[in-house]
Parts: C-alpha cells; structure tokens; sequence
C-alpha cells in the first residue's frame, strides 16, 4: 500500500491537472473566439454620444407634458417643432402639390406633383422624376424638399432639391443653389448629392433623435422636429426621478453658452474663421447666433442686463415679427440712447437701424443680428 | 553546449531566427520612439510631455528608444536592422540556455518561441520585455539579488513592460530552499526598482494601464487608438500554442500554470503582450519539464522521437510559410530594412519644408506621430494614444477621431457633459496640420468637404494642412494638381513593389518570385476614401490579376460607378453592367433596380475579350476589342483609354461620342462628370 501511494498521489495530480487544463482551455477558447469574432464591432459608449445620437429612444414630448403642459401646447406650433417634415405629409403635400417654376432665360420648368400620395418633382432637365422624401425647415424663411437614395455602401444620402419653398406660397431657387450652375442637366440641374456625413448632419439639426443600426441612420425610426429633449438633455433621467435630478437650466450657463447651445445648429461664432466674421461677410446674416456674440451688446452686457437668444426668443414659441416689440427689449437697458437718438426713422424702432433685415434672395430675408449701428 | 547535437541544433535555431529577423522592420511604433530616444540623448528627461501638447507628467520608459535611436543615427536603417538581429541572436542563446542541455529535445518549443517572439525583434519595448524574462530565468536562484536588481532597474526604464518582473521574480525563487523569504525580497527589490524611475510610484499605475488596458478603458476607444485588435497571425498562434503548453502540461506545478494562465489572458486581451507571454510561458514549462524526473520507457522512446521531429518540422515549415509573406496581413516577409508601410522617404517628402517651424499638429497614432517628429523637430502632438492612456485622456483622443471619421464637425454636448465636434478640439488648440494614417478610413473620406487640405497623396501617411495657412499654401496647392493628375491626367500607376525604394530590399520577392501588393491595395482605399475612384482603379489595373483583394476593391469601385451611372443617366452602361456580371452575377448595389443587371441584350457592342482583358488590367488591350461606333461602344472607348492614363484618346472618345449622339444619357453622363469636376 505505501509503494502505491506516490503512484496514486501522481494520478490524481494528473486527473486534476486534466480538469484544470481542460477548464482553462475551454475558457481560452471562449475568449479566443469572441475577440476574434466580435473584436471589430465595439460600440461607442451611449452617454460619449449626444442626446440626438444616443442608442436609447429619448422621452417622448408626451412625457414632458405630464408635468409641463403649458410649455409642450405652447411648444406645438413653434418653428421647431416643424423643423422636418416627411414627403408625404400632408403639410408637405399642402405646401408643394402643383406648385410649378419655369426658368425665363432658359425655359427649365419644374413642377411638384402628387402621384399616388407621393410628392414628385418632374423637370425638363432630368428624365426621371424625383421623388420628396422629407421637407427640410420650418417654412418660417423656406422649406427645402429633398429626396434620399443610399448610396454603394447603404448609407442614406440626401438629394437636395434645387427648388425651395418659400412663406410667399411659391416655389423658387434653393439658397445657395441658385449659381452659375443653373443651365446643368441631369440630377445635377435638379438636385444637389450631399455626401454621407453631409446628410447626417443635417438630419442631426432637424431631428430630436436619429438611431444608427451597424453604422447607418435609420431615417424610418427617427424622430423628427426639434422637441423637448434635443435641447434639454438629460431629460430622461429628469423623467424617472425629478427631485433628485433636476433639469438644468439655461439661465445656469454662461450668456455665451447659452448662445452656443442654439449655435449647436445655428452655427457658433467659434466654428468660424476671422475672416468670415467680418460685417462685409453677407452670409453671416443667415447664422444669427453667431453674428449676435459679435454685438457690443452681447461683449459688454452685465449680469443684471443678461444678453443672450432667451433675451428676445422664447423658443417654444414662434418669434415674433413685431420690431416695437424686439425694441421694447433694447430700450430695456437702452432708455438713454433712445433719448438721445436723434435719426428721423427711429420712432422707437430701434431694429430697422441696429437690426435691419438684409434680403438674401427673392423672397427670403434674414434679420442681422450682430447689433449695431448700420450704413 | 555539451553535444554535437546541441551545437547543430543550436545553428539550425539560429539559422531560423536569422530568417524570422531578416525582415523589414515593420513596428508601427518605431519612429515615435526613436523621436523620444533622440531627445532623451539630447539630455531630456521627459520625452513624452516635451513632445506632447496634452501630456505633462514625466516617462516611466523614458530611456526607451534610446538604443533606436542612437543604431538610427549612426548607422541608418542598417542599425536598425543589425539591432533586430542582435536581438534575435540574443533570445536564441538566452532560449537555449534556459534549455540547457535539453536543446534538442525541445526544438519544437523552441521553434515555437523564436515564432511566437518574432513580433517583438523589431527594436521596441517588447523585445525588451522578451529579453528581460530570459535573462531573470537565467539567474540562478539562490543569491544575485543585485544582478537581479539591475535588470529589474535597467528593465523598468526601458519598458512599461517591467510588470512582468513580479511573476517572473516569483517563479525564478521558486526553487531556492528559502523561497518564501527570496521571493520576498526578489519582490521587494522589483517593486523599489518599478519606483525608480522618473515617474516614481505613480509609474507602476501606468505600467498597469498599458498591460492591461481593459482594466482600465471602454473597448471602443481602445479600438480607435490601436489597443486590443486581436490578429491571428503565426506568432500569436505560436505564442498561444507556448501558453496553452504550459498551462495543460501535467508536469508543471500550480504555481506554473497559475503564471502561465495570467499572461495568456493578458495576451489574449492585449496582443502585444503576447510575446512576453510566450517567453514566460516558456520558461515555466522548460524548467518543470526539464527538471521532471522521467522513467526511461523504450516502447514509448520512439513515437515520443518521431512525434518531436513531426513537431519540429511543422514548426521549420511555419518559419518558412512565415518568411514568404503569405500568412496574416502583416508584412512579414524575407527582406532588409524598412516596410513599406514605415517608408520614411515620404515623411522627409511632405514634412521636409517645416523641418524648422513649430507645427502643432494632431496625429491619429503612432505611426503618424513618429513620422512626423523624426521630420519635423520642433513639431509637437496634441496626444499620443500611451501617453493619453496613461492620463486616462483615451476617451478624448479616440473621440476627437471618432469625430473627424463621422465628420462632426460642429460643437455639441455629450451626455457625460463632455464637449463634442472636431472644431473646438483643433482651431482652439492652434492645430495646424493633421497626420492621418491610411488604416483611419473613414477620416480620410470624412476630411475631403472640410477646410483641411491634403499636402500629399501617396506617403504611408496622409498629412492634412488647414487651409488659408501660409506655410502650407504651395503644397497644397501643388497637391491640388496631383489630385487631377492622377484622378484625370497622363498617369499611369507603377506598383510600389518595382519603384526603386533603397531603404527596402524584398528579399521574398527574389526568392519566391512573390510580388507585394499590400500598398498599391492600401493606396487604391486611399485613392477611393479621397473621392479619387478613377486614380484607385489606375492603381489596381497593374495588380488586378495577382490579388484577391484587388479585385474586391475593384469590384466595389465599379459598384460605385454604376451607382453614379444610374443617378444621373437612370440606368446603368452596357460596359459596366458587363463588368459587375463578370465578376459577379449575382450583383446587387443599393439604389440601383436589380433589374437593371438582369438585362440581356442579344448582341452586345463590347465583346467578352474586350472585358476579360480589363479586368487582367490591361484597358489598352481591351481597347482593341472595341469595333463598332454604337454609343455604348464609345463610353466603353471612353472609360478604358481614361483608366489606362491615353487622356488624348479618352478625350477623343468622349468627343465622338458627345457628337454622333449629343441626346444620348451617356453623353449627359459626361457632360454632367465634366461639370461636377
């Protein structure tokens, strides 16, 4: 018995070592296997996304209305809750149905028609009919049809039309598609191909959320126009428990934060370069966030006297087009220059002066804001 | 060595690992830390914060590089090579010390670590790492603390790898008769020599972040930032092969395979540990083996012989296979001195003009902040993804990428509250040049609408200038007329395999008779992700017949032209529908009608020869086939003379083509192609 011992000491180890060995192998394959299977399709952590990209589905304005009905009824018609229309709703459908533009040194004609409850642009310099998949802006300036195609890899991109839709009821030339290039033929004399990431983009200004699947957008399940949570982020967290996680407010962040916020879409002065920040530059006028941090208005404000878009613009809201009522604000802090201001136009409108509107196109004006004092 | 045996099998190792290092260096790394090493020879203590613009905590591997950098400044690339070789002749001796006597009865294993440690021959710190546990296993157990100390001392400030120093010090002590107490002290000495270093105790966290980087970051920006991509190649199989040996071999102890577990998973999460895993797995399971006391059994003696020399040959013909190139993506191939994709030419091409002005630039890794410092002196990296890994800054760098590739260019809030956009990250930072490494895709494709300008096209490296920069304008613009060159002008691609490139001599290709194709593929995917798809396929054409690859890439380019066909004609040529059928024909493209490859056309105008010949890439040839003066005909007369760089003859073409059919879509095509550009 005692010879036997060792030997048998022996074999349990090597049974044992059997088991161990066998565990560890069986471990090391799993682990094997799913890094290499599984190793080139991380995903990017959810809150290293913003809110308008996050992988989980936002609160809907349904839930915010719980507690703050008056904002969200208020909030229902505001500019930003029209921001982005599907082709085939009936806002769209009212806006560009039948609507026609001829070009007179040309003779191009285009026409929107509504086949099978589905928007088209026919135009005699493309053979093929384009087909409105969304309507881009509010129509408070224009609404811009546009019409997506994926593109080799099955990433969307967006066609954008040449034709817009402007306040007036008529159809003319898209801002900044309106060039030299108006004699082009083929899908470029009737719409302009964005890129992949171009078209990501602007889907990402126009909507509150845009769910990728394996890195492409999927344009079905996003939710479109500007609502509550695109700009108040953190909102579900302030759904589940608001006691302890309260929204935080803008009147919390710096006068320039603030104006970046908005600037986030309506570009920031700091996504420019100097040379573009210059009051000879006419397309700043477009990107009124930007322009208003350039006003003395805006570089010498004091606590007290708060200067930022909240100042003049609820965003719930649609802006009103009452200038007595933007210089009502101005006369806040400016009572003495008012006393003082000696131009025969004023009549305590200060805006036609400081912020005149400057006319882009036919059609499509633009308010500038950065304040001051105009030839 | 004590038999003729040893000593034949001693030159046969050293024969192999001779083949496993003569190949062209290909570390990714190597530049930045050469960069590092001439600063610290140049009597800075602090490489990384002096040569970062995000980073101001000392280097714990300050004096890494050092070696490189001092072989590259003397002797050139030779010295680099004759480093690699030194290195490798170092670890067979120190391999076969560890073996002892026993040479030949471990060949396989052997043959198995030179494999597995093929990886880390390239000077970097992994052959520090490699060397280093040779060299501790070597010690004898029993006293040599200070030679033991001194290894550990030098180990430490040459590598973050010096972790490994606590195991490897646990199991050297395992055999003394007071092994507790010398394990104790061994551990001891290795944890004041970790401390010694500029960094000092805050060092150790940073040897730890950098081994096991998943303790401490999200997969994604590990991913992003060249951490944790598991490649199955020879040596991370043979590595695997070492530890799994180690782990399952009844004759090692607990202790052994406890070890041997630990640095397999390391590995398995972070390849590049692998070939120190390897070595320690190594070590463990040749001191157990060789020291078990075996039972001489004749009836076994044979197969065990037979089944060693099966092992061992499998082994020599993975060191050959290895050698030919044809094994993994690497480019592991017989040759001398840099790989292609390291080619330093190019950098002193495009960086050469700013050798003197402190550019500040953001570089989307190693490889393209090496490059750019070994030019450029005074020139300084927003981050390095070690250095931004040690100060836990990873998610920032892997994010601002991640921004670029997904073209966000505009300030937005993160939900963590981190801000986003690649503009903030950059202009305020006073970022004026971006130095994107081709394997980020996606960042190339994303930066062609921005205000960043390429400086060249064709370097292992893509350098990206802010447009309206002064010192970049007549590079950029120059740049600009390479753009219509080779997208649209007099072209015509030579493989970089039969371009004179002094600093690399393919010794697989005179061997083997084996081209390299890996970087006209990887500069057609250049070409493609700078919307340059004619200049991609001008650059497959010469290789499209020799690669698999190639012709993927091709197919996917033509997939793009039939898309671009169909979006402005509404339907897609008779060339190139005859094209994608030939190649595939089951073809499918999103947005694009299947319908419109199911076509058939009883007698078509571009004959079969006509497309076989394009597609072994030789358009001129096909060009021939061309008989008749349909305007399918003349497109395809259009397309072939342009792809293979006869711009007169395209032009021709397009001329005839426009005229005899002015209403034709093909015509509009053109016109339309000719208005866009």
């Amino acid at each position: 018995m005692s010879n036997n011992e060792p030997q048998r000491s022996l074999a349990t180890r090597h049974r044992l070592s059997l088991v161990f060995s066998a565990v560890l192998g069986l471990f090391v394959c799993v682990i094997f296997f799913v890094r290499l299977t599984r190793g080139h399709d991380v995903q990017l952590p959810n809150d290293s996304l913003s809110s308008s990209t996050s992988s989980s589905r936002p609160v809907s304005s349904a839930s915010c209305a719980e507690c703050h009905e008056e904002q969200v009824r208020r909030f229902s018609t505001a500019p930003h809750n029209n921001s982005l229309l599907r082709g085939d709703s009936p806002l769209a459908i009212s806006r560009l149905n039948e609507r026609s533009f001829s070009e007179a040194s040309s003779g191009d004609t285009f026409r929107y028609l509504l086949k099978n409850n589905q928007l088209w642009l026919e135009s005699s310099r493309h053979k093929k009919p384009l087909r409105v998949d969304w309507l881009f802006g509010s129509g408070h300036h224009a609404s811009t049809p546009v019409t997506i195609v994926p593109t080799p890899d099955g990433q969307p991109t967006i066609l954008q039309h040449v034709m817009s839709w402007y306040p007036d009821d008529t159809i003319g030339w898209t801002l900044g598609l309106n060039g030299d290039d108006r004699d082009q033929r083929g899908i470029h004399g009737v719409a302009t191909p964005d890129i992949a990431q171009k078209t990501h983009e602007c889907f990402i200004c126009h909507c509150t959320w845009l769910p990728e699947e394996g890195g492409v957008p999927n344009l079905q399940r996003l939710i479109p126009n500007v609502t509550c949570t695109r700009c108040h982020s953190g909102a579900r967290r302030h759904s589940e428990n608001p006691e302890q996680n309260p929204m935080q407010s803008w009147s919390d962040l710096s006068p320039l934060e603030s104006v970046n916020r908005c600037g986030e879409c309506h570009r920031r002065a700091d996504h420019m370069t100097a040379d573009e920040l210059v009051p000879e530059n006419k397309l700043l006028v477009r990107f009124a966030s930007a322009s208003l941090v350039q006003s003395k208005c805006f570089q010498n404000q004091t606590v007290q006297n708060r200067m930022d878009c909240l100042r003049c613009h609820d965003p719930h809201e649609t802006a009103s087009a009452d200038p007595l009522w933007y210089s009502s604000r101005c006369i806040e802090c400016h009572e003495q220059a008012l006393a003082e201001c000696t131009s025969p136009k004023t009549n305590r409108n200060c805006i036609n002066c400081h912020m005149p509107k400057e006319k882009m196109q036919d059609g499509l004006n633009f308010t500038d804001h950065w304040i001051r004092a105009h030839k | 060595m004590r038999h003729a045996g040893c000593s034949k099998t001693l030159v046969f190792l050293l024969f192999a690992e001779g083949l496993l290092a003569l190949q062209p260096l290909e570390q990714h790394d190597i530049w930045w830390n050469i960069a590092r090493g001439r600063l610290v020879l140049d009597g800075n203590l602090h490489p990384s914060s002096e040569l970062l613009l995000s980073h101001t905590t000392a280097d714990s591997d300050w004096l890494r590089g050092t070696t490189s950098a001092f072989a590259y400044d003397t002797f050139g690339t030779t010295g680099l090579m004759l480093l690699k070789l030194s290195a490798a002749t170092l670890i067979v001796v120190m391999a076969c010390n560890v073996a002892e006597d026993q040479v030949s009865r471990f060949l396989p294993i052997l043959i198995g670590l030179l494999l597995a440690v093929s990886p880390a021959l390239d000077p970097s710190p992994a052959t520090v790492d490699v060397l280093a546990i040779l060299i501790l296993s070597c010690l004898p157990a029993q006293r040599h603390f200070f030679t033991f100390g001194v290894v550990a001392l030098i180990w430490s400030n040459l590598s973050t790898g010096a972790i490994w120093v606590f195991p490897a010090a646990m199991y050297c002590s395992r055999s003394v008769p007071s092994a507790g107490r010398a394990a104790i002290w061994r551990l001891g000495i290795a944890l004041g020599c970790l401390c010694l270093t500029p960094r000092g105790i805050p060092g150790l966290q940073d040897m730890l972040r950098l081994q096991a980087p998943h303790l401490f970051n999200e997969s994604f920006f590990l991913r992003h930032s060249g951490f944790g991509q598991f490649e199955l190649t020879t040596a991370a199989l043979a590595s695997l092969l070492i530890c799994l040996c180690a782990i399952v071999s009844p004759v090692v102890s607990f202790h052994g395979r406890l070890i041997a577990a630990v640095s397999l998973f390391g590995g398995l999460f972070n390849d590049r540990l692998l070939p120190a895993a390897a070595a320690l797995s190594f070590v463990i399971l040749l001191t157990e083996v060789k020291n078990c006391p075996s039972v001489p059994n004749p009836a076994k003696q044979k197969p065990r012989i037979a089944l060693s020399r099966l092992a061992a040959l499998c082994a020599g013909v993975c060191v050959i296979w290895d050698i030919t190139g044809d094994i993994s993506g690497n480019e592991e191939r017989l040759g001398w001195g840099l790989a292609d994709s390291i080619d330093l030419r190019f950098a002193q091409r495009d960086f050469s003009p700013h050798a003197a002005t402190r550019i500040r630039a953001h570089c989307t890794d190693s490889i393209s902040a090496g490059m750019l410092l070994m030019e450029c002196r005074e020139a300084r990296v927003l981050d390095h993804p070690e250095a931004a890994m040690i100060s836990d800054r990873l998610s920032q760098f892997s994010l601002l990428n991640h921004d670029l590739a997904t073209s966000r260019k505009a300030a937005f809030l993160r939900q963590n509250g981190m801000p986003g956009g690649w503009w903030q990250a950059l202009i305020e930072k006073g970022i004026t040049l971006l130095v994107i490494s081709p394997s980020h895709e996606p960042i190339l494709r994303a930066l062609e609408p921005t205000v960043w300008k390429q400086l060249s096209l064709d370097g292992p490296v893509v350098p990206y200038a802010l447009a309206g920069e002064s010192d970049f304008t007549s590079q950029i613009l120059q740049t600009h007329a390479h753009r219509d060159l080779v997208d649209h002008g007099f072209w015509e691609h030579q493989p970089f395999s039969l371009s004179a490139n002094p600093s690399h001599t393919d010794l697989a290709m005179l061997a083997f008779a084996r081209e390299d194709v890996r970087r006209d593929l990887q500069q057609a995917l250049v070409f493609r992700a700078m919307q340059l798809p004619n200049a991609a396929v001008r650059t497959l054409l010469p290789i499209l017949d020799r690669s698999v690859d190639a012709k993927n890439i091709f197919l996917q380019l033509q997939r793009g032209f039939a898309w671009e066909e169909y979006l402005h004609t509404g339907y897609v040529s008779e060339f190139r529908r005859r094209i994608l059928t030939s190649i595939n024909q089951d073809i499918q493209i999103p947005g694009v009608p299947g319908e419109e490859f199911r076509r058939q056309s009883d007698s078509s105008p571009i004959s079969d020869e006509a497309i076989r010949l394009y597609l072994r890439g030789d358009p001129s040839a096909a060009t021939q086939q061309l008989t008749d003066d349909t305007a399918e005909s003349l497109y395809a007369a259009y397309v072939l003379f342009h792809d293979a760089g006869r711009l007169d003859l395209s032009e021709e073409a397009a001329l005839q083509l426009s005229s005899r059919y002015p209403n034709h879509e093909l015509t509009l095509l053109l016109s339309a192609l000719s208005n866009v550009e």
